[in-house]
């Protein structure tokens, strides 16, 4: 940290000291090594193996909000309070190509154990709060998965499909009564195809599909009603998912006859083919219509886009 | 609009417990809260266990009447006086302490005027002073022209100790007219409720979120229940805005 400046420093989210820095005058400070070591073991001509140990550190930290409503993500540098996030991971990956190396096959498996995660406590007021920091709790992290890539790398038809099953989570005193919880970028099942069909040297054809669990969210799972009022009640941080993300983009491409150096093509594409109404935001409200019902409102950002495309190189 | 598919809730106890400073009778207030795509129709918690004591050896069981309210015969709400409340259902024990705050006398109401754009606002200025221990907390509620105002107003000591009170009461659900008639009732509350309250109002203000991380208030009954017990002194003033 570098002066000048005022620096508040919570203990439990509690402020236990504020430190005045002069104008340049040098702060905190950390320093961290990021040591990493891989092995690759080739099996034989087609198969591999391949064995990973990392350490990384993160400097900057992305603080997210937890409900369905407007998402409020922000980012925050290390202060007095916020230390370099750690991740410590070790993987193991095995490779196989088949029928001469046309498909190729990747397995991994992977375990981080984190340090320095970051969350808001429970009621964190992000509107009027005079020092954000003041809103935030630290703990540990874990994250652990398979992870499974297909590819086909030559002929008519290439692309991949990868599919990726994990769990992230965090563990932090004071939410969740101590205990793990999700982390808010879980997303157990991962899903990806992507595919490019060449009908003829001129036209080809693109498609992109994916498919992942929606966030971990704190939803309201019931509701009661307290001097005359309605109060949605709550069961645990993030125990709750938004709807499953899924779309389809498909797109054709045309080549232009070569001109010397030139090349040129066009491109007609279209996003989101089927229009599924993926969740950005949802918030719960009473019924207007029906003051004895409370709703679920989904808001969506984008159905179709179309596009059109030209492309040239010289 | 959507369906989504939302966890059951596991339905709770919920306990809305008030023992005031004015006479009884008091009364308790238990339902239990359903899932939150059903109608609002809460299952009332009849004929159980309602017992309130004080430390001064009165014990009073409180009596049934309806729509899920007990209500007390014997208990009298005093400044200082503890309270202990039980409560009983299905096997399981909830209960809760709680002491009557000191009461600070509420002086009178002071109507000020608030230029904002072409509109002309008007807020009541509650005149009280506060005693000179700090940890004092206020809740005031507004009924005008007999309609309960939604928000949830709540006024501490951590700047203003021992000194005149200030602040406008800013409803962000009702605005005052001229000629309307309102009750301001000033309740004294503990630091639990006012903790209880402070936190209800990060979630619900912005409808049910958005602007913070959403929980349960936390709440001073032990055992699991929702709600809260609140020991308040209470004292209401109408005016007439000028």
């Amino acid at each position: 940290m570098l002066g000048q400046g005022k620096y508040n420093v919570y203990q439990n989210g509690e402020r236990s000291e504020t430190i005045i820095l002069e104008e340049g005058q040098l702060g905190r400070t950390y320093y961290s090594i990021e040591p990493r070591f891989t092995l690759n073991y080739r099996i034989d001509k087609v198969q591999s193996v391949k064995f990973g140990l990392a350490r990384n550190s993160q400097n900057l930290h992305l603080l997210s909000n937890i409900t369905g409503g407007s998402p409020t993500d922000q980012w925050i540098g290390n202060t007095y309070n916020v230390k370099p996030e750690f991740a410590n991971q070790v993987s193991l990956g095995y490779t196989r190509n088949f029928k001469e190396d046309q498909f190729e096959l990747t397995l991994e498996t992977y375990y981080k154990f984190m340090e320095n995660q970051i969350d808001y406590k429970d009621y964190a007021d992000l509107q009027n709060a005079l020092d954000l920091e003041e809103q935030l709790l630290f703990g540990i992290g874990r994250s652990y998965g398979v992870e499974m890539i297909i590819k086909k790398k030559t002929r008519k038809l290439t692309g991949w499909i990868s599919y990726t099953l994990s769990k992230t989570e965090r563990k932090i005193d004071g939410i969740n009564e101590g205990d793990w919880y999700n982390a808010r970028q879980d997303r157990p099942h991962d899903l990806s195809i992507v595919f490019t069909y060449q009908i003829n040297p001129k036209w080809s054809v693109s498609g992109l599909f994916v498919y992942n669990t929606g966030n971990a969210v704190t939803f309201p799972v019931g509701k009661y009603n307290l001097n005359g009022q309605t109060i949605y009640q709550y069961s645990a941080r993030n125990a709750n998912r938004l709807p499953d993300y899924h779309r389809l983009d498909l797109s054709v491409n045309y080549d232009f006859n070569k001109r010397g150096a030139y090349e040129s093509s066009l491109n007609f594409g279209l996003y989101n083919v089927y229009g599924r109404e993926n969740a950005y935001t949802i918030i719960f409200r009473d019924n207007p219509d029906d003051p004895t019902k409370t709703e679920a409102v989904q808001n969506s950002l984008f159905r179709w886009v179309p596009s059109i495309s030209y492309n040239f190189k010289f | 609009m959507i369906e989504l598919d939302l966890d059951s809730g596991e339905s709770k106890l919920v306990v809305e417990a008030v023992i005031t400073d004015q006479p009884g009778a008091h009364y308790v207030k238990l339902l239990k809260s359903v899932n939150f795509n059903e109608p609002i129709v809460y299952p009332l918690v009849e004929d159980v266990l309602v017992i309130i004591t004080d430390n001064t050896g009165v014990v009073d069981t409180l009596q049934y009447t309806e729509s899920g309210i007990y209500q007390t015969s014997k208990i009298e709400g005093v400044v200082g006086r503890m309270y202990d409340l039980k409560i009983i259902v299905e096997n399981k024990t909830y209960t809760s302490r709680s002491v009557m705050p000191a009461k600070v006398p509420l002086d009178t109401n002071v109507v000020i005027d608030f230029q904002f754009g072409p509109t002309l606002l008007k807020y009541i200025i509650p005149v009280y002073k506060d005693p000179q221990e700090l940890g004092n907390r206020y809740r005031f509620l507004l009924t005008v022209n007999g309609v309960q105002d939604k928000d949830i107003l709540l006024f501490n000591d951590n700047v203003n100790n021992g000194q005149y009170n200030g602040q406008p009461l800013r409803s962000s659900d009702i605005t005052i007219k001229q000629g309307d008639v309102v009750e301001v009732e000033m309740q004294t509350i503990t630091d639990e409720i006012y903790n209880y309250y402070y936190t209800l109002n990060q979630i619900t203000a912005r409808g049910g979120g958005g602007g913070s991380t959403p929980a349960n208030p936390p709440s001073n009954i032990s055992g699991g229940a929702l709600g809260n017990f609140s020991v308040v002194t209470t004292q209401t003033k109408t005016l007439i805005i000028p």
